[in-house]
């Protein structure tokens, strides 16, 4: 396992957020975790970035605890993470947002190479490294934080809310670009609210409920279990059952 | 003649409010001891200059002390307020008494007598340019300050740990998730900002004298720089300085010092009615 969380639980002050939640990620694979809001998904990745320190349980990264280390260290270590609000640096230019990750890891030698791999998973951004990133369109901007968070998460991504307040035709470009980081065996743990977009690009997933990981399992078996994707996801039942119900 | 005259004073101003609003834009700390690593530099050349001769080395000897001093506070104080999201009063509390406890031990130590600091022999005299004179080291002071803000918009611009900086003003929580090193950026660059003032000091000795007080009696006028430049914005102390400087030096010559300092005041609320946020307040240390 790549990363194997054990019995998380984490407070925002008296609050009781994450119950023990329990997930792993393997190796290559993108792992959504689905559920309504306040459930506890974005302090799930908060937690395991350090970003909001869990008070108790476990976080095993390439069999090392990471819990308790600082954020910086975590991202060290190879987390990336790519918050909801997309945290672009809008004053600095689209190369320099790229850049930062690296200055820190300071393996200068691998950024040309990087930077290729990169712009080929997004080549929209090619023609704006020099461009500020404030005045990128929400969609280049999305593409740029997660390039940016793929440049630090070498091998993890943590990706909260990529395809939010997305035009559809952006999203369906967003999609393919995740399927693109599928096929180059990057690991990526994705909050998705679009069940759709979650279900074309994850592998596996969990719905989270209340701070628990409720369900659990590849997307083909929850594909199957239509009272789970009614209960938990929101996901109207089939026609026949739906309807006779009425 | 008052031109150059604010335009000196300015650059004192800029010299010291650069590292306030650094700090600021970085971490939201509003240091009141700012004034007393300031005293500190001019204290270090009116003691050292006897001993050693050579301005240059004193200079050098500042920035490094108050820097070492600097990162101190920073490290063993600021950083575990700002930590515990302690920054109002604690904060406040924290940085007025230490600057009350230096500028007390300064008193002990040296006396409350103000001093004139000497300058360098290379910079004694006057240039005479046509009808205009004017003292060599007050042009020197004016070069100087030049000269450091470049370095420092420089260091900001191209060289990586001040992109790095930029980061963390713009967003601490995302920069650190992306392996920034935050808290020790942050120390270094409180360390940049007092020794900036340390340079001060040592600059404006021979112009403005040297006494415990000074640990003060700029503080009001810097605050009214940097919020009027915008909150952590460098080129926004560069501007406000400059005029800042202006209107005292004008103000004091044609009416008296003391309405030239409430001038300040009256100028400094003419602009923010006009843009609240001051001169650049933005969001990155160079807007």
């Amino acid at each position: 396992m790549l990363l194997d969380v054990q019995d998380l639980h984490t407070y925002y002050g008296q609050s009781h957020i994450l119950q023990g939640i329990s997930l792993c990620v393997a190796e290559g694979e993108i792992v959504a975790l689905l559920g309504p809001n306040g459930m506890g998904k974005t302090t799930t990745l908060r937690s395991i970035m350090g970003l909001t320190p869990p008070q108790s349980g476990s976080i095993i990264f390439r069999g090392e605890e990471i819990r308790g280390l600082p954020p910086f260290e975590i991202a060290r270590k190879g987390v990336g993470y790519v918050p909801e609000d997309r945290g672009i640096f809008k004053s600095l230019t689209v190369l320099q947002n790229l850049l930062i990750p690296h200055l820190n890891k300071r393996r200068r030698q691998e950024w040309a190479s990087d930077l290729e791999r990169i712009l080929g998973l997004f080549p929209p951004l090619r023609t704006r490294l020099s461009q500020m990133a404030g005045s990128l369109s929400g969609g280049e901007q999305q593409m740029l934080t997660t390039a940016r968070g793929l440049i630090a998460g070498d091998p993890l991504l943590l990706l909260d809310e990529p395809t939010e307040g997305l035009a559809p035709t952006v999203v369906e470009d967003f999609v393919e670009a995740l399927q693109r980081i599928k096929t180059q065996k990057i690991t990526v743990l994705l909050v998705e609210q679009n069940v759709n977009t979650a279900f074309e690009t994850a592998d596996r997933c969990y719905i989270l409920e209340k701070g628990r990981v409720k369900v659990g399992g590849t997307i083909a078996e929850i594909k199957k279990k239509p009272e789970i994707l009614h209960q938990y996801l929101g996901v109207p039942e089939e026609n026949g059952s739906s309807d006779s119900s009425l | 003649m008052q031109i150059l005259n604010g335009l000196t004073i300015g650059s004192i101003f800029i010299l010291l409010s650069s590292g306030l609003t650094i700090v600021f834009g970085l971490q939201g700390v509003v240091n009141c001891a700012h004034g007393a690593f300031y005293m500190i530099g001019a204290y270090l050349a009116v003691k050292l200059m006897p001993l050693l001769h050579n301005y240059w080395l004193i200079l050098a000897i500042a920035f490094c002390f108050t820097f070492g001093l600097g990162w101190l506070m920073e490290r063993l104080g600021i950083r575990f307020l700002v930590r515990s999201k302690r920054e109002g009063t604690h904060i406040l509390v924290l940085t007025l008494g230490l600057a009350i406890l230096l500028r007390e031990l300064v008193k002990i130590g040296w006396g409350a007598v103000p001093q004139l600091a000497e300058a360098p022999a290379i910079l004694k005299g006057i240039l005479a340019w046509g009808p205009i004179t004017y003292p060599k080291y007050w042009l020197f002071v004016m070069g100087f300050t030049a000269a450091i803000m470049g370095t420092l918009a420089f260091f900001f611009q191209r060289t990586g740990l001040g992109t790095l900086v930029q980061s963390i003003t713009m967003n601490n929580e995302v920069s650190q998730s992306l392996g920034t090193n935050a808290p020790k950026i942050n120390t270094l660059v409180f360390g940049l900002g007092t020794g900036i003032a340390g340079i001060a000091g040592v600059l404006s000795g021979p112009i403005l004298g040297v006494e415990p007080n000074m640990t003060f009696d700029l503080l009001i006028v810097l605050f009214v720089v940097i919020i009027f430049g915008g909150l952590g914005s460098l080129l926004g102390v560069v501007i406000s300085g400059l005029i800042v400087g202006l209107v005292i030096s004008f103000g004091t010559a044609l009416i008296t010092g003391m309405v030239a300092k409430i001038l300040v005041f009256v100028v400094m609320i003419a602009i923010l009615l006009v843009r609240p946020l001051g001169l650049f307040g933005k969001t990155g240390i160079l807007d």
